[in-house]
This record gives structure tokens, sequence and C-alpha cells, in this order.
């Protein structure tokens, strides 16, 4: 399982910032050229970028690209551009429908062949931004084998809603649950919105820990201040880790004993049980925070 | 011309003073007694009071050649060096010296007075304009850098003599008893000028808050003290304790001061009796905002905090992480107000606090430090005084003095400024050897001295960016490229100190 816990927004036209994208622990940078680069600057921020991920060889995180809308003028030059310069992949913003991410998954296809990569090479983590774009979620989710997984954006989306975003965010509840589902559905992860106030460190904690609840696998944000939190946030706590040991060690004996079910601290341990404290266990794995082999016979028992 | 030990050229004269060169931190020895200054007898109806600083000149019976000396505490909101090197311009003086605790930015009011003859030397460092305009040649004015504890050292060897020491006192009796802590001028800590006013030849207490005797705490007292004077206002409060000390926001200040955290805890010092310094820059208070978190995390109870004093140390002391804090200098108005009440919270002088010349200073006992830098080199050494345009433009303060005293001496830089590295084949200018400095701190890699093989181990095993400091250097002037070095001509504007009072660097006249 590849960790894409915080996806952090480096902008283009920056050098200073972008010659710190190695020293910052995110698990992804998406380097900007839509809404964080003025117009006229578009064309600077593509040749900054493209040169920063060449010289960046020995590459220690994930690499996004955010292009402009493929609406725009400028998404097809950010493509030429970048794509040369091999960044993992794409997020593509008013990902309003599939047929969006159909149009990219081509275009990204044909610069495969052109670069001689193998085709699927790149990633899209489309940016689900209006209520046309929740809407159709379900189906932009399956719309490409090239998703890794759906992204959020708030911002946009309540500027097309129509309201204005809280710290508390009740009026994006219904948005991120659908997109959960969505993502859920088709098997990818799923990334939610920034959090704007960078000042705001207790808010971020609440938001994000409430966006984990929901079923986000990480966050975007746009300043690297915000990352450890996220981290924090996200990382499973030794008290849920080691229910979770627990959990794996009561079925163990419960299968021995020749039944799927056994109570623990007097709670009932079945497999739905069990599959949630695998999904702990497999992530504190990956955060390398335990050493434990975690097979499909641990997790759901010898056939 | 020789080479001292670190490769800098050293001449063997330099204004009619023999040089010194340095061999290394520890070998040279004081073979001196202590400096004497003149015994007197008060009689009991004997006034000290005087008119005003052109009296208390007169009395100090200065004649051209000599030198006076103040106290940097009130930095840049002192008027009183300025209005001295004034007085001394209507009495006629000429080439008089400067031996004051540090100059600042606000005294470049005796710039014109250096250009007349008035001035022709400095004892110690010089922030800013004055150092400068030196380095560029513009202005001639003899200057000899100096950390606090060399300075101090300088005054009890009779090294420089200070004929006249004027000690600007928040709060005074008529007698000369005085404190920092109480007046519209407080500035907390007076630490610096306890050894002028042991060590001068006639001691002057300024202020403008003269109380009923006796002036309550005595920090300096009647017995050291020879006249007083009142004046309208000793410099602008607002000024005074301004220095901003707040944590970085910068991501990546806040990155250094995680890593510099992790490199003291995995150093093992971090356990109850820890004492620690680090400054008033916004990267050193988020070390110390990371040190306190680990030492709550991990139960440890700080013996003492030390050095200039803010209000982020008083905080830790109160909370029970310190049990003492060594005050040699307030940096802001939490660090005054703390010392007013917190008997916990120490004035030290300068001697006691840095001085490699005496029974042990307080530096001796300091597990770690943090320190700056404008430079560092693949040899460890720290460059605090020039920038890497050449120009003199900082003092030491306590820099070389804690970094040999200190069990583990940190530096913390970003690893580039604008577009030039930090880190150097060599610094331009040595402030500190490398000798000293046991770990350098970057957001892109943590460069740790060859003494400390375990502590290497440690890090690594943690995860953390340990590098080679010369790929470390090559990894950054990969991005950066390598800047032209900047070009200077023969003449020596200003000789550095080591601590010891042997010379660890000369500063050049930049070539225009």
């Amino acid at each position: 399982m590849r960790l894409r816990r915080s996806l952090l927004y480096v902008p283009g036209n920056m050098p200073g910032m972008l010659q710190n994208i190695p020293v910052f622990e995110a698990d992804v940078v998406m380097i900007d050229l839509e809404d964080a680069v003025p117009l006229q600057e578009k064309d600077a921020a593509r040749l900054l970028a493209r040169n920063f991920l060449r010289s960046y060889t020995d590459r220690n995180k994930e690499m996004f690209v955010r292009i402009n809308g493929l609406d725009t003028p400028y998404a097809l030059d950010d493509l030429r551009e970048i794509l040369p310069a091999l960044p993992d992949g794409i997020r593509l913003p008013k990902a309003d429908n599939p047929e969006v991410v159909e149009k990219l998954d081509t275009l990204l296809t044909e610069q495969e062949e052109q670069l001689g990569l193998e085709i699927g090479h790149f990633k899209i983590i489309p940016s689900i931004e209006s209520a046309q774009g929740v809407l159709n979620s379900v189906a932009t989710a399956v719309s490409s084998p090239r998703l890794v997984a759906l992204a959020f954006g708030a911002e946009d989306f309540t500027a097309s809603m129509e309201i204005d975003r809280t710290k508390t965010g009740e009026e994006l509840f219904s948005a991120r649950t659908q997109i959960v589902w969505a993502a859920k559905a088709a098997g990818l992860q799923v990334i939610d919105t920034i959090f704007p106030d960078v000042n705001d460190m207790e808010a971020l904690r609440t938001e994000t820990a409430l966006i984990k609840r929901l079923g986000f696998t990480g966050k975007s944000l746009v300043n690297p201040r915000q990352i450890e939190i996220i981290h924090e946030v996200f990382r499973p706590s030794a008290k849920e880790i080691e229910h979770a040991l627990e959990v794996m060690d009561a079925i163990k004996r419960a299968r021995e004993m020749g039944t799927g079910v056994i109570s623990l601290k007097g709670r009932m341990v079945d497999a739905p049980v069990v599959t949630r404290a695998a999904r702990v266990l497999k992530t504190a794995i990956a955060f390398g925070m335990i050493d434990f082999e975690l097979t499909d016979e641990v997790i759901h028992g010898e056939k | 011309m020789a080479k001292n030990s670190l490769g800098r050229e050293i001449p063997a004269l330099w204004r009619g003073r023999a040089l010194d060169p340095y061999i290394d931190p520890w070998s040279r020895k004081p073979e001196v007694l202590r400096a004497t200054r003149p015994l007197v007898r008060r009689h009991p109806s004997d006034s000290k009071l005087l008119p005003s600083l052109r009296a208390a000149l007169e009395k100090c019976e200065l004649r051209n050649g000599m030198n006076i000396s103040t106290h940097h505490h009130l930095r840049n909101g002192d008027l009183l060096l300025n209005l001295l090197v004034k007085e001394m311009d209507a009495m006629g003086l000429m080439d008089m010296g400067i031996a004051s605790s540090s100059v600042h930015d606000v005294h470049a009011e005796i710039i014109p007075y250096i250009r007349k003859g008035v001035i022709t030397r400095i004892e110690t460092g010089v922030n800013g304009l004055i150092a400068q305009m030196v380095s560029k040649g513009e202005l001639k004015c003899d200057i000899i850098v100096r950390s606090h504890g060399g300075r101090a050292r300088s005054l009890v060897t009779g090294e420089v003599e200070v004929d006249a020491a004027f000690i600007a006192a928040p709060c005074c009796d008529v007698t000369g008893n005085m404190n920092g802590v109480h007046g519209p001028s407080a500035c907390g800590s007076l630490g610096y000028a306890y050894t002028d006013a042991r060590y001068a030849k006639k001691v002057v207490a300024v202020t403008d808050n003269l109380v009923r005797y006796p002036a309550a705490p005595i920090s300096i007292s009647q017995s050291d003290v020879d006249y007083v004077v009142q004046i309208e206002s000793l410099g602008d409060p607002k000024k005074i304790v301004s220095t901003t000390t707040r944590v970085t926001r910068d991501p990546a200040g806040l990155l250094i001061a995680k890593y510099a955290a992790e490199v003291i805890h995995a150093s093992g010092l971090l356990k109850d009796g820890f004492s620690f310094q680090t400054g008033a820059g916004g990267t050193s208070l988020a070390v110390a905002d990371n040190v306190r978190r680990l030492m709550a995390e991990n139960g440890v109870k700080g013996s003492f905090g030390c050095g200039g004093i803010t209000g982020y140390f008083v905080d830790m002391l109160e909370e029970g992480y310190f049990e003492t804090l060594f005050d040699v200098q307030c940096f802001d108005n939490k660090a005054v107000d703390s010392m007013r009440r917190n008997p916990c919270h120490r004035e030290i002088s300068a001697d006691l606090y840095a001085s490699p010349f005496n029974r042990g200073c307080v530096a001796n006992m300091l597990d770690c430090v943090i320190l700056g830098a404008t430079e560092v080199d693949v040899d460890f050494n720290v460059n605090v005084n020039t920038e890497s345009s050449g120009y003199l433009l900082h003092n030491t303060g306590g820099h070389c003095d804690v970094a040999a005293g200190a069990k583990l001496a940190i530096v913390v830089a970003p690893s580039m400024r604008g577009r030039l590295p930090v880190v150097r084949d060599a610094v331009t200018t040595v402030t500190t050897p490398g000798e000293t400095v046991d770990v350098i701190v970057t957001e892109r890699g943590i460069c740790v001295s060859d003494k400390h093989p375990d502590l290497v181990a440690e890090l690594r095993r943690r995860n953390l960016p340990v590098k080679d400091i010369r790929q470390f250097h090559e990894e950054i002037t990969k991005v950066t490229g390598k800047p032209r070095p900047v070009e200077f001509e023969d003449e020596i504007v200003a000789l550095v100190e080591y601590r010891d009072g042997s010379i660890i660097d000369v500063i050049r006249k930049v070539h225009e």
C-alpha cells in the first residue's frame, strides 16, 4: 500500500519553494500550474517545474503536477512541457465528469507512446470540485485505470454551490461522504481538500480527524507546517495497534477452536472486526511502526 | 606574516600591537595577575553627584588617547554613547577609544566624530553600519572583535584599560548603587557592566531614575562607583527590549528546529540536570519549543538555562523545566519582569558567564547550546562576523565562548541564503573554530563532527538525514552553483580575537 496521507501543493512559479521540495516529508508533492500561478506566469511556471523535475532525480516522494483545466488554453502546453520530465502523475482539476478524465487518459497515452514509456506510467488523481462533479463521482471513479485516488476540492466546490466554507465544514459533509463512497466502491484512495488557515493547527487537527473518520486516506495541503499534524492524525495510535494485534490473536484462537467468532474483553470479534484490525495493521506496517507478517491467511483463516 | 593553526594569515604586528596567532582553543594560559584599579577613600560627607556628563568626563581626567566604555543592555535604544562622544568632541579630546561591550546601529551618530579623529578605535565588535563602512575603507577606525567572554578577559587581564566606564543605570541612588530592573529604561540584567565596574579606572553611574538611598536590589554597588550623573533619559524604551522573540513560522526553519531537537535527544544529554542555551532568533526559539516538548514527554527536569534570556526561557523556568536561569542580558520585557521578582532568575556578569581566564565560567557547565552562523565550512569553522559580502556586520556575542564550554555545540542555519550556499570550502572569517563545534543542522541534512561516531550511529538509527559535510557541501553547491569569492585588499581593518586573546582571523578591506 502506497501511503498518500499528505499531498502538498507547491506553486510552480516560485523557484525558492520548488528547491525545498526534497526537504519536506509530505508523501506527495503536487507542483501547481493552475490556481496558484497568475496568467502572465503560466509559461515560466511550466519551465521551472519541468527543470526542477529533471534535476530532481533522487526522488524521495511521489511527484504530481496540477495542470490547468482541460477546458483552458494552457493544459496541452502544460502536459507537453511537464511529461518528458517524468512526474509520477497528474492532478486533474475540474474533473466534473468521466469524459474529462478519459480525455486526459488519451493525452497521456499519446505522450507515453512518444516518450517510449509503458502505457499507464502516468497516474491520475482527479479533483472533484463542483456539484456536478460530486454527482458524477461514481462514474468518474471508474473512468480510467490510471486513477489512484479521488480528490475533493472544497474551495471551488463551495463557489459552485454559492455558499461559504466554514471552519467546521458542515456544508461539505454530504459531498465528502459521496466522494468517499465513490472512491471506496472503485477501490481507490480518497484525498480531502486543503485546510486554508495555516495558523490554526488545532482546527486542522479537528478537520483531519473528522475526514479520517469519514474514510479519507489523505489530505491536500498548502503549507509544509501542516504535514506533521496530518501525519500524526493518520498514524494509528499505539492503543489502536495493540487492540488490532489482540483481535488477530483472538481470531487465531477462535479458528483453532473451530469457530469464526470469539469474545474479546466483552466485545464480539468476527470477520468485519478482523478486516478493520487488518487495515490498522497494514497502515502501521506501511508507517514502519510494527514488524508483523500480515498474510491473507492471517486475515481470513485457512481455506 | 605567519599562518595560525587554521591557515589564516596573521601579521606579527598591527597598529603597534604584537599579535599572538591562534593555536587551539585550550592551550593559551594567562601569565598575569588581575588588573588593578586605584583605591580611594571617601569621607562620609563627600558627594558623588555631578551635574552633567561634561562634569563627569572632566572629573575622570580624560586625556587624548584614552578609552571609555559603556554597556549595550539598552541595545538600539541607547543614547548614552552618542552623548558621551559629542561631549568628548566638545572638550577637544582626540584619538579616543571605545571599549564598550558592543556598538549598535543606533551609534551611527558617532560616524562624523570618527571622521574627525575624536574616535579612532573600537575595542569590541561592531554591529551594522560603522563596521560596514570600515570594511569598505570609507571610515578609518581600528576594530578588535571580541566575544563577551573575551572582552571580560581583556579587562580583567588589563589588556584593555578602561579609563572611564559610564554605566547606564536604569535605577540608581546617589552613592551609585544600581540595578537594571526598575525605572523607565529598565533593561534587566547589567551583566556586561559588572566587569567595567570592577576594572575601570573610574566608574560613573549615569541614570534617568535617581531613587532614594538605597537603590535595591543592588546589582553593582556603591563601593565600585566614583560618580553619579542624572540625565533626562538613558534611551528609547521601545528599542531597549524590542527584539522580536517569536518562534519562526518558516517551514524550513521549523524543520531545522525539529532536527536540532532530535540531535539533542539522540546525544543522551537530555536527562535530569540538563542545561541549555539558545538565542533569541525564530529558529533558536523553535528549537527551545521542541526541547520543551521532549523534556515534557520524557519527564526531564533541567538544571539551568543560560545566556541572553527571553520570555520563552522564563516560561520554561516557571513551568519547572529549569531550576535556574543565568542571565547576562534580557531580550524582552518578560525577562526583565521575571528577574525583578524571581530569585531563581539570576543576573550574572560576563566574566562569570564566559571568560576563559577565571576559575571556571558558567559556559563550561552547559550541556548543549544552539548557535547561529552566517557561514560554516567543511572543517566546521563558523563565521558570524562577516557575511559572504566580506563586510564586517555582526558582533561575536558569546558564540565562541559557549561553543568551547558546552558539551554539545549545535549550529543551526538554512542550507542556503538567497542564492548563496551557507556551507563553504572555507568561511570568509573564522569566529568560532571547528574544534569546538559538534553538529551543523540545516533543513537538508545534519553534519556531525568526527568526534562523535556514536551520535552519528544513533541519528542514522532514527532515520535522520546525517550527511558527510564535504558531500553535503557538494550537494548544496549543485543547487546554488559556486559563488565567486569576494576580493580583498591587503589592508587589515579589524582583528578577530579568540576568547583567549590570540588572533583567530583578520578582516581585510573589501576590494570594491
